[in-house]
């Protein structure tokens, strides 16, 4: 059986990746400035990317969040032209760095035997949508900073009841 | 620097073809095509065979929808005209037990998202050396 890892770790690790991955791509700091338990039920972002977290015996949701001015503005630096509206270049990229943060934080979670499967990221776009309305756990939001404004990173792990747990 | 070599970037997402071409594009190369998932570039590479012109270098993810990147370099080991292509997976699938499966499936290295520019330009020098894809 995998091990079990409780939410404020895997909060920890989303938060470095974000960090590298930001850092790695862009050249832009991406840094944690606050840190609750979200308690609404609307994301405040434009867009969103959201890949799911399973293991064993638990799963769970990485949502990165986005508004539409700050990841404009990040990704025409980033392609060299500019954006200012939620297209497919631009909610595909959110997309990919989703991807890409969860591949940074699973690969230091595995590490340690936490075995998190590997996973295709989903798009969400539309100002206040949801993206949690069947998990029934523990939400966290981070929010970040970085020199194009703020954003928001949601995690969520619930432990599997034994008649649910993955093969 | 051989221009002429002909290059295929595989990613389900915009964003890593674009790190990629530009990339490619700063050492010289020119001849890049792109498939947005692994049929596409199933498709890509068969076309080429068929028509005389194979692909030199082949870049590909690993998580994509269609076919996977595992499934196109199984593909291209198959085909004679490819089965010594230089195959270079691009994934943010990390573990070693990934690279380890990538390499013995076939592929020639790994490139591990994220990848800031200088690694990837310094990675890129490397590969064309290792596989004499400079100009003779």
């Amino acid at each position: 059986m995998t091990k079990i890892l409780e939410a404020a770790a895997v909060a920890d690790q989303v938060s470095s990746a974000v960090n590298e991955t930001f850092q790695s791509m862009f050249k832009v700091s991406a840094l944690e400035s606050s840190r609750i338990k979200f308690l609404d039920n609307k994301l405040k972002a434009d867009v969103s990317g959201i890949v799911t977290m399973s293991q064993e015996s638990a799963a769970g949701l990485l949502v990165i969040s986005f508004p539409k001015k700050m990841i404009c503005d990040l990704l025409s630096k980033f392609y060299g032209k500019p954006f200012t509206n939620l297209d497919s270049t631009v909610n595909m990229s959110v997309g990919e760095l989703t991807n890409v943060i969860y591949g940074v934080a699973k690969k230091v979670m595995n590490e340690e035997g936490h075995a998190f499967g590997m996973a295709i990221p989903s798009i969400i776009v539309g100002n206040q949508h949801f993206v949690f309305a069947h998990f029934s756990g523990e939400i966290t939001v981070m929010e970040f900073s970085t020199e194009f404004g703020g954003f928001q990173v949601y995690t969520c792990l619930k432990q599997r009841a034994a008649t649910q747990r993955a093969a | 620097m051989n221009k002429a070599i002909r290059v295929l970037v595989v990613d389900d997402f915009e964003m890593m073809r674009f790190v990629l071409t530009k990339a490619l594009k700063e050492m010289g190369v020119t001849n890049i095509d792109e498939a947005e998932h692994g049929k596409m570039a199933i498709d890509k590479l068969a076309d080429a065979d068929i028509a005389g012109n194979p692909y030199d270098l082949v870049f590909c993810d690993w998580n994509m929808p269609e076919a996977t990147g595992m499934e196109v370099l199984q593909f291209c080991r198959v085909m004679p005209c490819y089965s010594k292509t230089p195959f270079i997976m691009v994934t943010a699938e990390a573990e070693s037990q990934n690279v380890i499966q990538a390499i013995k499936t076939g592929a020639n290295d790994y490139i591990v998202k994220p990848v800031t520019p200088e690694d990837l330009a310094k990675k890129l020098d490397k590969i064309f050396s290792k596989f004499k894809l400079l100009a003779a």
